[in-house]
């Protein structure tokens, strides 16, 4: 009777410790492979924007499309970042430590992007294209801003 | 082994062609480098075109400038380039040929195609910000930038490694076999024994023929009408 107890007991917190290590674990890898792929969808939509506005007739179309993927991705970036997927994860991340160090200052840059890409958004849907070129500076500023301090650089 | 060489003088072995493209390389590299780093990428692209110029320069040139700036004068197959290799550590008989030798050609071969390749892949190169990219980068998805920015920085440091070999070379030729390879790639004239057959120069037009394609070439990329 003891005797099956203690296996009993034993087992249940064998399996109590790898569920308890287990998710953790997946759900960092899992969001540093989706917030890559999410990054990656953002790069390209505002190389489609810029390559866009350079083309002697521009298609607004095509970059109000952008922009506004753009403006649906950014309020999504602050959940990108669960505590736990950082480098620590064990899959190679550019996210850095600071991330979670100063979530202040995540924060800011987080809520600057959401800001500009509302911004550059109102701006495509106007449709003035002098206009959407002139705010493209700022809006790769966003970008920049929180990559210089929160992304390692591949330079 | 005797020490006694034979007599020896002054030749000229490196028209001033190839001794401007040498140091113009070496100062663009440089400025490429910091640049890069720095992450002054407008100084960047302005520094890569004169790249594509001095590159299209060089290259032409190896195909009809001097005697001793032509790929088909120094350019050897392996055979030569172990014989050439296995003496290196032998006494020193004194420069019976001038010019580049034939482990010093297949560098020269490697360093040109090296930054050749690093200014086509910078060309298509999209930065990680997306706000400065190649100027040709608009013909290639982001993806594909993005590899092209990646196989640049490979590229950087393959180029390293290269010069770094390059520089030990010249140190190790200085030191070891007491030929000053630097001073001639300034003043065009090196050592070598008495009746070594001088660089075969070529007329100066060929010299205007070559910086026109260069100009041609950085203007088709700079413009790409295609």
């Amino acid at each position: 009777m003891r005797t099956a107890v203690t296996l009993a007991s034993l087992g249940a917190m064998a399996l109590a410790g790898a569920a308890l290590a287990a998710s953790p674990q997946m759900n960092a890898t899992d969001s540093i492979r989706a917030r890559q792929t999410h990054y990656k969808e953002i790069g390209a939509s505002f190389k489609t924007i810029r390559d866009e506005l350079a083309k002697p007739a521009v298609d607004k179309a095509k970059v109000q499309a952008a922009s506004a993927k753009l403006a649906a991705f950014a309020p999504q970036i602050s959940g990108w970042f669960p505590k736990g997927s950082g480098s620590e994860a064990g899959l190679k991340t550019a996210a850095k430590a600071e991330i979670w160090s100063d979530p202040k200052g995540f924060g800011e840059q987080a809520e600057n992007f959401v800001a500009r890409t509302k911004r550059f958004n109102a701006i495509a849907m106007n449709g003035d294209v002098a206009e959407m070129k002139q705010a493209i500076p700022q809006l790769g500023g966003a970008c920049k801003s929180c990559h210089d301090r929160f992304k390692v650089s591949d330079k | 082994m005797s020490e006694a060489r034979p007599a020896t003088g002054k030749v000229a072995v490196w028209d001033w062609p190839v001794r401007v493209s040498h140091w113009l390389l070496v100062v663009l590299f440089a400025l490429q480098w910091w640049s890069g780093k720095a992450g002054k990428l407008d100084w960047h692209t302005k520094f890569g075109m004169m790249f594509v110029g001095l590159l299209t320069f060089r290259i032409l040139w190896g195909l009809f400038g001097s005697s001793t700036a032509r790929f088909a004068g120094f350019v050897k197959g392996p055979r030569a380039v172990w014989t050439y290799a296995v003496g290196l550590f032998r006494p020193a008989e004194g420069a019976a040929m001038i010019g580049h030798n034939p482990m010093g050609g297949w560098s020269i071969v490697a360093m040109l195609a090296l930054l050749t390749l690093q200014v086509g892949f910078g060309l298509f190169a999209v930065d990680t910000d997306g706000l400065e990219s190649g100027p040709l980068a608009y013909k290639v998805s982001f993806d594909q930038g993005r590899w092209a920015a990646h196989a640049h920085a490979l590229v950087f440091n393959l180029l390293l490694a290269l010069t770094a070999l390059h520089v030990a070379a010249a140190i190790f030729y200085l030191v070891r076999r007491r030929e000053n390879l630097i001073g001639p790639m300034f003043t065009g004239r090196r050592g070598a024994p008495a009746g070594t057959a001088p660089l075969q120069r070529v007329g100066w037009w060929r010299v205007l023929l070559a910086l026109a394609l260069a100009y041609a070439a950085m203007s088709l990329v700079w413009f790409h009408p295609f």
